[in-house]
C-alpha cells in the first residue's frame, strides 16, 4: 500500500476508549459496547496536552484535508490515508440569505467532498485505517446510500474486501455507483432499521470489521471534522447557530463534540452554538424526542423519499436530542413536497444541486426562521451534506417538458426571443 | 412454556457465557423477571430505571423489533426465539 500512507507528525498516541454511560475506559480495540454497562464507547483524547502543542498557526502548514486536525482524530499505527477528503468550502450565501432574511447565512458544502460527493467520505476514512491497524481484511457496512458509495471507493482504493448492505428502494444512482468498485453490494428485502440489525449480527458471528458496529467509536469521530472544518472557516469562531439533517443522529452529535474540543484546546473562544436539527416528516424520531423531551426513542417505520435519512430506530437519537436542547437549539421536520421545492430553492440561488438530505436541511431553515426559532441575524451555518446528482429523480419533473427546436436559428429565435420568457422567481418570504 | 433467548456479543456474559437460555414466561418482561434468580444483574444491565429496556438493547422476538410491538409486554408462544443484542450500530 505504498503511497496510500502518510506518516503525521507527533500522532498522539493516547488510544482511550471512555463509556459515555458509566465512564470506564479501556484501550482501543474493535468494540463499541462498553463491557460493563453496555452503553456506547467513544474516543477520547488528552486535551491537556493537545493545547500544550496546538496553535492556530501550525494549520497554514497543513494538508487541506479532514486530516489537519489530526491530534483530534483517532490514532491511527499505520499512519493516515492520503485520500482527499474534507476541507470543503465555505461559502457565504448571499442569495438565499436574502430570500430567507438571513444576511449572515453560511453554507458547509460536503456535496462536493470527495471522493463521493457526500459528508461520508469523512467517517469512512477513519474506519478503514482503523480496520487495517486492527488487521481486518473485510469490512462491512449497512448503508442508507452514502456510506455505500463511500465505503465502496474508499475500500477499492485500499484493497480491502468488503461487503455492503443496503435495503433495496434505495435510489438507483447510489446502487450503481456502488456497484462500479471492487466490492460485494448486498442488496437485502427489508428497512435500513432491519439491514443495520442484521449488521450488528455479523459483527458477533464473523471476524468482519464493521463501520458502523464494531469501528463506530473511530467510524463516528470523523464528522467532527465537519465542525472543525466550519470553525477555521469562519476565522477560528464557532457559529451562533448551525443547521444539521439527521438519521442516525451521529453527525450533529459529533459537529457538537468538535465545536466543544476546539474550545478545550484553546483553538476557539468559548462560545456556545447553538444546535438544530433537520428530519423529514416522514422519519422523525429525533424531532418528536426534541419536542417532547421524552426519555426514550419511539422507533417509527419511515415513509419518505429522503431515503438518506430513512432510519426509523436512530442509535444517536437520544445523544443528538440531549446535544440540541442542551444547546438552546431545537429541531423540525419537513414534508418531502417540502424537500423537493428546497432542493430548487438552494440550486436556483446558490447554484448547489444537493441531494434529498439537503433538501431537508434547507427546508427545516426556511421553517424555523419563520417560525421564530432561528435567529435571522445570527451567523448561522447550514450543512448540505449530499450530492443532487444521486437523487436527480425527486426532480426530474423540472426537465420532463422542455422545449425542442431544430437546429436552426429561426426555431430559436422564434422559442427565446418572440414567447415570453418563463423565469421562475424565488420570492422572500 | 418455553421460549429459547439468545444473547450476542458483549451481552453473553449477562448468562455466564452460555450460547442459548431456555426460559418459561408468557411475556418478555416475564422472561427478564424469571432470569434474574439464574443471573443476577440481569435486570439492572438490561432496563432502565423506569423499568424500560435501556436504549442500549435491542431485542427481537422471531426476528421483530419488539419496541415497533407491546415492547416488554409482547407475547411469547412455545418455540418462539428472543434475541438480545447491541442496539450500538449504524447511522
Ligand atoms: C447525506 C446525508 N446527510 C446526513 C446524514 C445523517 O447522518 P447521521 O446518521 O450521522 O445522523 C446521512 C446519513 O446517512 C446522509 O447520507
Ligand atoms: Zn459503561
Amino acid at each position: 500500500m505504498e503511497g496510500v500512507f502518510l506518516i503525521m507528525e507527533s500522532q498522539v498516541m493516547n488510544q482511550i476508549l471512555e463509556c459515555t454511560s458509566c465512564g470506564i475506559v479501556t484501550e482501543y480495540k474493535p468494540e463499541t459496547v462498553c463491557p460493563e454497562c453496555f452503553g456506547p464507547l467513544e474516543v477520547t483524547y488528552d486535551y491537556e496536552s493537545i493545547r500544550g502543542r496546538l496553535s492556530r498557526e501550525a494549520f497554514a502548514a497543513r494538508p487541506t484535508t479532514m486530516w489537519r486536525y489530526h491530534e483530534l482524530l483517532p490514532a491511527i499505527d499505520g499512519g493516515v490515508p492520503e485520500t482527499p477528503v474534507g476541507w470543503t468550502p465555505l461559502i457565504k450565501a448571499r442569495r438565499l440569505g436574502q430570500v430567507l432574511g438571513m444576511p449572515n447565512l453560511y453554507i458547509k458544502n460536503d456535496a462536493v467532498n470527495f471522493p463521493t460527493l457526500s459528508f461520508k467520505d469523512r467517517v469512512v476514512t477513519v474506519a478503514l485505517a482503523k480496520a487495517i491497524d486492527f488487521g481486518f481484511d473485510t469490512v462491512a457496512c449497512a448503508s442508507t446510500g452514502n456510506l455505500a458509495n463511500a465505503m465502496a471507493a474508499q475500500a477499492s482504493m485500499l484493497n480491502l474486501s468488503s461487503v455492503i448492505l443496503i435495503p433495496q428502494d434505495l435510489e438507483h444512482q447510489k446502487i450503481t455507483a456502488t456497484a462500479c468498485y471492487d466490492t460485494r453490494v448486498v442488496k437485502v428485502n427489508g428497512t435500513y432499521d432491519e439491514v443495520n440489525r442484521l449488521c450488528s449480527e455479523l459483527a458477533y458471528r464473523e471476524e468482519i470489521g464493521i463501520v458502523n458496529v464494531n469501528l463506530r467509536p473511530y467510524y463516528s469521530e470523523g464528522s467532527k471534522t465537519v465542525g472543525f472544518e466550519i470553525a477555521e472557516q469562519l476565522g477560528w469562531r464557532l457559529p451562533d447557530q448551525v443547521v444539521v439533517p439527521m438519521a442516525g443522529g451521529s453527525l450533529i452529535s459529533k459537529i457538537d463534540k468538535g465545536f466543544k474540543e476546539l474550545v478545550k484546546v484553546g483553538l476557539a473562544e468559548d462560545k456556545s452554538a447553538r444546535i438544530y436539527g433537520a428530519q423529514a416528516s416522514g422519519c422523525a424520531p429525533i424531532t418528536d424526542l426534541v419536542k417532547t423531551g421524552a426519555k426514550q426513542v419511539t422507533p417509527v417505520k419511515p415513509d419518505t423519499l429522503v431515503k438518506s435519512l430513512s432510519i426509523g430506530a436512530p442509535a444517536d437519537g437520544l445523544r443528538a436530542s440531549r446535544v440540541i436542547n442542551g444547546s438552546g437549539g431545537w429541531a423540525e421536520d419537513v414534508s418531502d413536497e417540502e424537500v423537493v421545492e428546497s432542493i430548487t430553492l438552494l440550486a436556483e440561488t446558490e447554484g448547489i444541486f444537493t441531494e434529498a438530505a439537503g433538501g431537508v436541511t434547507v427546508g427545516v431553515t426556511r421553517k424555523l426562521v419563520e417560525q421564530g426559532k432561528l435567529n435571522r441575524d445570527a451567523v448561522t451555518v447550514i450543512c448540505i451534506t449530499g450530492n443532487g446528482l444521486k437523487t436527480a429523480d425527486l426532480v426530474k419533473h423540472r426537465a420532463a417538458e422542455l422545449p425542442l427546436i431544430e437546429p436552426k436559428y429561426s426555431s430559436y429565435s422564434e422559442l427565446v426571443n418572440n414567447n415570453e420568457e418563463v423565469r421562475i422567481s424565488v420570492g422572500t418570504i | 412454556m418455553s421460549v429459547q433467548f439468545e444473547f450476542l456479543g458483549p451481552l453473553k456474559q449477562l448468562v455466564n457465557g452460555q450460547d442459548i437460555v431456555e426460559i418459561q414466561a408468557a411475556t418478555v418482561g416475564e422472561a427478564l423477571d424469571n432470569m434474574k434468580d439464574l443471573y443476577p444483574g440481569i435486570s439492572r444491565r438490561l432496563l432502565s430505571d423506569e423499568g424500560l429496556l435501556h436504549q442500549h438493547i435491542n431485542l427481537f422476538v422471531n426476528e421483530d423489533d419488539i419496541r415497533y410491538g407491546n415492547d416488554l409486554e409482547t407475547r411469547l408462544s412455545a418455540g418462539d426465539k428472543v434475541t438480545v443484542i447491541s442496539a450500538i450500530a449504524g447511522g
